[in-house]
């Protein structure tokens, strides 16, 4: 014990020479903020199992139950707390299976043996001292006024948000040729309660190409609450109504793509149709790694007309036509299990990443829209179907500046009737096979399953698909010198990944006898049927610009196009 | 072909924009001494860590700025480099315009531990970029190792509201109505890409585990 104070005291001195060598010339403030000492005080005047003003052991084997206070220490932990322990001015040993099952508070004063110990609850220390006086067996704080940075502390320290009613404004959603930018106005509730959050919105969705030009208005609504139990880890129930524009695919591209995309340069790489109704939702976030989710909703489906919302470039083109898809009721099951093994999720260089989705839905579809001859017969009256979508990443790193990563994509029909046409899919644009063009493929095309004509808009119809992607990545640094000799500033610097690439994919149907595309439910499609492509660009990490070329096509000419981030 | 200009000079305007404000100014550095013996562990270092002038003028109007530090231990392998331990912690700052201190503040493993208040962002710049000493260390004995060190610097809970209303506060002092506005363009271009959170990395030589 003597060499462990010895340590502690040590430590101290070391510690305190170190920061009066800082103090010399860095003026650091030693005042503990005032809203802890406050804090502390009335923890140490509260608690009643053990309060103590001297030195205090608690040997192994032994269980205190209950809180334990120590002023002007130190404490020596080897057996059990129950409670919380709350050290002023005083350091803390922990030997090695010391257990405290609630929170270690320090206050002028120095955790050693942390490691080998187990805190049930928060660890905080602060090395400014706590300056009191006594009344009685009461202690009071003396502080100094120091206002407002100690709301921040406090939360930061908390791990949560401040509570708050305030107005919400924000993006809805991307840009796209349905809405124009959706924007969401409304107000929020929030509460911090300590054990997790209660959380209430209501927010009526204004839709720039549409809300403020119609004749009818054109305003949707998204009203949500939700429990959260736990900070880090825990679950959230949730309740939601809407009246929202969703998009068919939001897989191939990220929100910012698309949006950008349709800004920019007028091409919407989406398609979109309403949903209104509600569902209820339950999520568990149990490790750092997994959270699952379900959710069951009652919604209406419904086409939704393509409006035309300005853009910055090729104003005088037409936008492709959002397709009329199904219209209907459904109630729909979902599950999710998202599994992420990723050292990064910026810029992930080993791990997993895997989105596994189930969804069981029943319905009735009023009124189906059109597709391409042969993908189904007319799908109006009572539907059941059975979906799924399976995400594979792998990210692998081969040298200490080389990468290779594989993803594997899988999805669509898995039982039931036909998919109405919000639940198909397609392996089309710069998100799957960049080679080909999007929504051009020549009959049939097995990049959104249409054979002859096409319907208008060209919807995905796919009621299966497969992806699979490969790249390799390696570092590329550029930097262009000032010219000045040894000068640590240069004229020009970006630091990237020179990116090499393949794709292989496509889609087909399942439940269309007779025509081409038809692969049957038990079978794969040959290999040789399948849309590939390689390429090469430069990722600077925010951006990345590409060439790919198509190979199963030769005939395709060789695509440029920009991703935001990493395509995957 | 067109679109293909278009799509390159966009590309371009992007590259311009996001390099202008790396050009005459320091960057910031990081680096990882691998240690020199089994019993001590590697030395993190760090240089410049506000070179980002407008991450210098984020703290100084107040916004809470995060520095999340990334250690990663890297074992060279047959096929793959496995990734063998890491550890993080984080640096948060803020400037007290009623005390005129800058705080600082550590986040590791959950435990929370207050560094102290400075007077100056400089005085402050110096302890956050103090050589640290990590515990992160090889465990077979005579493989191959490499140190990973990733930085994202970032400024907490700056919604546009508060961009906005630093722009009208006229924050950015001495502009032009148009410097401001290209100013203003370019912020919400960098935001919108995810340009606000800013990444650094560094990477120590590759190291046999001492005995």
């Amino acid at each position: 014990m003597m060499n462990a104070l010895v340590a502690l005291v040590v430590l101290r001195v070391v510690a305190a020479s170190s920061a009066m060598a800082q103090q010399r010339d860095t003026v650091a403030t030693n005042e503990l903020p005032r809203d802890v000492a406050r804090e502390v005080v009335a923890l140490y005047n509260a608690t009643t199992a053990l309060r103590v003003a001297d030195q205090v052991e608690i040997p192994v084997d032994s269980v205190v139950r209950g809180d334990v206070a120590v002023l002007d220490g130190p404490v020596i932990v080897a057996g059990r707390i129950t409670g919380r322990l709350l050290a002023i001015n005083a350091d803390v040993l922990l030997r090695k299976g010391a257990r405290i099952d609630g929170d270690l508070l320090v206050v002028g004063g120095e955790v050693e043996g942390s490691e080998g110990a187990t805190i049930g609850g928060e660890l905080r220390v602060y090395h400014p001292p706590l300056r009191y006086t006594r009344e009685g067996e009461q202690l009071v704080a003396v502080t100094k006024e120091q206002p407002t940075i100690e709301q921040w502390w406090r939360r930061l320290e908390l791990g949560g948000k401040p509570n708050s009613n305030r107005l919400e404004i924000a993006s809805a959603g991307a840009y796209n040729r349905t809405e124009g930018l959706p924007v969401k106005v409304g107000p929020v509730l929030y509460r911090d309660q300590g054990w997790g959050h209660l959380r209430i919105a209501a927010d009526a969705i204004l839709r720039t190409g549409s809300s403020f030009s119609s004749t009818t208005a054109d305003v949707g609504h998204l009203v949500r609450g939700e429990v959260r139990v736990g900070r880090r880890y825990g679950v959230t129930m949730a309740g939601e109504l809407f009246d929202v524009v969703n998009s068919v695919e939001d897989w191939h591209l990220s929100d910012m793509e698309a949006g950008l995309a349709a800004f920019v340069f007028r091409r919407d790489y989406r398609d979109y149709y309403e949903r209104h109704g509600g569902r209820l939702l339950a999520e568990v976030r149990a490790t750092e790694h997994v959270d699952f989710a379900l959710a069951y909703g009652d919604e209406r489906w419904g086409a939704r007309p393509t409006r035309n919302p300005p853009t910055l470039f090729n104003g005088e083109k037409s936008w492709r036509d959002n397709p009329v898809l199904d219209a209907g009721r459904f109630h729909r099951a979902e599950a999710r299990l998202r599994f992420d093994t990723r050292n990064d999720t910026f810029n992930p260089l080993t791990g997993w990443y895997v989105v596994a989705e189930y969804e069981r839905s029943t319905g009735v579809i009023t009124s189906a829209g059109p597709t391409s001859l042969g993908v189904r017969l007319l799908p109006t009256g009572d539907t059941r179907y059975q979906r799924g979508f399976l995400d594979v990443r792998r990210y692998n790193r081969l040298t200490p500046s080389a990468t290779l990563n594989v993803r594997g994509v899988l999805g669509g029909w898995l039982g039931g009737d036909p998919l109405p046409l919000e639940r198909r899919l397609s392996i089309d644009g710069p998100g799957t096979v960049p080679g080909f063009d999007f929504r051009a493929g020549s009959a049939p095309d097995v990049g959104t399953c249409s054979d002859g004509a096409v319907a208008s808009g060209r919807p995905a119809q796919c009621e299966r698909i497969a992806l699979a992607q490969l790249e390799y990545r390696k570092d590329l640094r550029l930097s262009v010198p000032t010219g000045e000799p040894g000068a640590h500033r240069a004229r020009f610097r970006a630091d990237g990944a020179w990116v090499f690439f393949a794709d292989a994919g496509r889609g087909w149907l399942v439940n269309a006898p007779g025509n081409p595309l038809d692969i049957g439910r038990q079978a794969l499609p040959p290999l040789s049927t399948y849309r590939t492509d390689i390429g090469a660009g430069v990722d600077f990490t925010v951006f990345g610009v590409y060439v790919a070329k198509a190979l199963s096509s030769p005939k395709e000419p060789m695509n440029v196009f920009v991703r935001l981030r990493h395509r995957f | 072909m067109p679109r293909t200009a278009r799509v390159l000079s966009a590309a371009l305007a992007l590259v311009v924009a996001g390099a202008a404000p790396l050009a005459a100014q320091r960057r910031v550095t990081l680096g990882v001494t691998p240690p020199p013996s089994a019993s001590s562990g590697p030395i993190v270092t760090s240089a410049n860590l506000f070179a980002d002038p407008d991450m210098r003028d984020l703290v100084r109007s107040g916004f809470p700025a995060s520095l999340r530090f990334r250690l990663e231990l890297w074992r060279v392998g047959g096929l793959f480099n496995d990734l063998e331990g890491q550890q993080e912690w984080e640096l948060i700052i803020q400037y007290d315009p009623s005390a005129q201190r800058y705080r600082v503040v550590q986040r590791q493993n959950g435990r929370v531990e207050d560094v102290g208040s400075f007077a100056t962002l400089a005085t402050a710049q110096s302890i956050l970029e103090r050589p640290l000493r990590s515990q992160l260390m090889p465990e077979r004995e005579g493989a191959r190792y490499y140190y990973n060190i990733t930085l994202d610097i970032e400024a907490l809970s700056v919604s546009d509201m508060d961009q906005l209303e630093r722009w009208l506060r006229g924050a950015r002092s001495g502009g032009t109505a148009a410097s401001a506005l290209g100013s203003g363009v370019r912020t919400l271009m960098l935001r919108m890409l995810g340009g606000e959170r800013q990444h650094y990395t560094g990477r120590s030589p590759t190291f046999r585990a001492p005995g």
